[in-house]
């Protein structure tokens, strides 16, 4: 079976490419308004494992 | 668990603080994931016009970026997992924009950053000095590594924001893992709380699976994450973007905080 050839490739400078994003699109911690009820219930049992030593993923 | 889009919406600093109050146990992310917190860690920029560089076949194709394969090769002769090693090396080598690296954050604090990669579908594959083989043993142990944090699972949050493949998929063949282990030693492991956020409008009725017609049926956080995992658990699906989710998921953390100091 005959492969591609990766050594034939141009690879460029990041310099030279124009990026979608900047830091700037970080967005600085503010408190949010909320709506949905799943948001209490998911952050109440967060609490519940930290203080359980269960896990957080 | 996270699609790579999270860390394109700029959340780190909500995810980078949750972590450092000790309200995160380990997060998984994309090999996608790896390169856009790479790409901001060293330049503060990332993500490129695929539409524009796909014309051309520059798409992908850059020398800094590329040398995450290196550190993955390192990272297989130093017996490290994926996410661990890049970690170490955004911190170690001080990249200037490291303040906002999830990686980063990760190795500072000991806290297990899993990176979970299919062969072929990021970028960096296309590059001479990508060696399947260091990937492949480094995010292998890193799918081990992940599969250790959750055998303690039990009365435990597991969430999902934007991971339509990787996140159940994983997800799933560590449960079944830990629950092989834990039902030989007469435990179990059915208690916890998943979360998905996802775009997709799905109805109230998520707690039950949908029927094979719909083609809903296909997405697996649902399936997966929503219900048939968690049969003793709780399970909620939250719409919407991931630059609201998880600023709201931290306000709300940060209020049940305030009223468990009163």
């Amino acid at each position: 079976m005959k492969l591609f050839d990766r050594n034939k490739l141009e690879i460029m400078p990041l310099s030279e490419r124009n990026h979608d994003l900047t830091y700037e699109t970080i967005i600085d911690l503010a408190p949010y308004q909320i709506k949905h009820e799943a948001f209490a219930h998911v952050s109440k049992a967060v609490h519940k494992a930290r203080s359980n030593n269960a896990l957080v993923i | 668990m996270m699609g790579a889009h999270v860390i394109r919406s700029g959340v780190q600093r909500y995810i980078i603080d949750l972590m450092e109050k000790g309200f995160i146990s380990c997060i998984a992310m994309n090999g996608a994931g790896l390169i856009h917190d790479y790409e901001f860690a060293l330049i503060g920029k990332t993500t490129e016009s695929v539409s524009r560089y796909i014309k051309t076949g520059q798409f992908g194709l850059w020398k800094e970026t590329g040398r995450i394969n290196d550190i993955v090769s390192d990272a297989a002769k130093r017996n490290k997992g994926l996410g661990e090693h890049a970690g170490y090396v955004i911190e170690n080598e001080k990249f200037q924009f490291r303040d906002i690296s999830i990686l980063a954050a990760g190795y500072r604090l000991n806290i297990p950053v899993t990176i979970h990669v299919s062969i072929g579908c990021d970028i960096i594959h296309e590059h001479p000095n990508c060696d399947s083989a260091a990937y492949g043993k480094t995010s292998y142990t890193d799918f081990l590594a992940f599969t250790h944090v959750l055998e303690s699972l039990e009365n435990g949050v597991i969430m999902n924001f934007g991971s339509a493949v990787m996140a159940p998929e994983v997800y799933l063949k560590s449960l079944s893992m830990v629950r092989n282990v834990a039902r030989q030693e007469s435990r179990s492991i059915n208690k916890f709380v998943t979360l998905v956020c996802d775009l997709h409008d799905i109805p109230e009725s998520y707690r039950d699976e949908a029927s094979q017609s719909n083609p809903f049926y296909f997405f697996r956080p649902w399936k997966t994450m929503l219900v048939r995992t968690v049969s003793d658990g709780q399970s909620y699906y939250i719409k919407g973007k991931h630059s609201e989710t998880i600023p709201k998921l931290w306000t709300a953390i940060q209020k049940c905080e305030k009223v468990q100091r009163e």
